[in-house]
């Protein structure tokens, strides 16, 4: 990704972004966001994510539990719940119909015509 | 607070007092603050780095976390300055052996102790201590004479009153 992204953008995606990489597997913060640097959201501050991660909670689409850490002093690691689960594939395939429809009204620079 | 905390300790202290203003609960300032202290063990940053300026980071959370009314702080402070009232009342008619408005001074000490059980509730909830999620301990040491001091002038207003008008009686 050589373009930064406009932080409306990420602001929009990040929540479903951040409720698929605990779906994914059961993982803590700081892993969430190499997760989503390496999926070219560039780098999400600790500031950004961790709201976004306790309003997921709050919203009863994730679990949190502090465990022990390696050496460190313990890390939260979050779960995806049922719920969790559904909203995100609902919302995953109102996004996709969401962007398809979006691209469709932007000229494309790779187009040849 | 202008300058930006360098270390965690300070960073911790400065996000516990900014989270406290905006009267966060004591459970959910530990979370937020331990979270900071692991996020940042692990990326190696500098907490104001990462989560910006203690202040902002606890102002962006207030989307989260409503401040009470204030109309709830006033009714906290209406029952408490009822509550206190009456148990003076109560207090004076029963170390004199008088009564308070033709009623007996227990009486009015028993109600003056209802009407104050609500926000005692409210204030003791409010100034929880904050316990590390991590460890179960205490993030920020409260001074034991907080406490203490809290009781202590009360009483002391009560008794250096009744003495007060013993001896001019």
């Amino acid at each position: 990704m050589d373009d930064d992204i406009p932080t409306e953008w990420l602001r929009a995606v990040l929540p479903l972004a951040v409720l698929a990489a605990v779906a994914e597997e059961e993982t803590y913060g700081y892993a969430v966001a190499q997760r989503l640097q390496a999926g070219g959201l560039g780098t999400v501050k600790g500031g950004t994510l961790y709201p976004v991660l306790n309003r997921l909670e709050a919203e009863g689409l994730l679990t949190s539990s502090w465990r022990e850490g390696v050496g460190g002093p313990g890390r939260k690691f979050f779960a995806v719940t049922p719920a969790g689960r559904d909203h995100l594939l609902r919302r995953s395939a109102a996004w996709h119909t969401f962007t398809e429809q979006a691209r469709s009204l932007l000229p494309d620079p790779r187009s040849t015509r | 607070m202008s300058a930006t905390p360098e270390t965690v300790t300070d960073y911790r202290q400065s996000l516990v007092l900014h989270l406290r203003l905006q009267e966060v609960p004591a459970d959910r300032i530990g979370e937020i603050v331990a979270e900071v202290e692991s996020h940042v063990a692990e990326t190696g940053e500098a907490p104001a780095e990462a989560f910006g300026s203690p202040r902002e980071y606890a102002r962006s959370l207030t989307d989260e976390h409503r401040k009470p009314p204030r109309w709830w702080t006033a009714t906290t402070l209406v029952l408490a300055a009822a509550a206190g009232w009456l148990i003076g009342q109560g207090a004076f008619a029963v170390l004199l052996d008088e009564t308070w408005l033709g009623r007996s001074g227990w009486l009015w000490l028993a109600t003056g102790v209802v009407v104050g059980i609500p926000p005692a509730y409210m204030v003791s909830r409010r100034s929880r201590e904050v316990l590390d999620p991590r460890t179960g301990r205490p993030l920020v040491r409260t001074p034991r004479w907080a406490a203490f001091t809290f009781y202590l002038i009360p009483l002391a207003i009560i008794l250096v009153g009744w003495l007060a008008i013993l001896i001019t009686r």
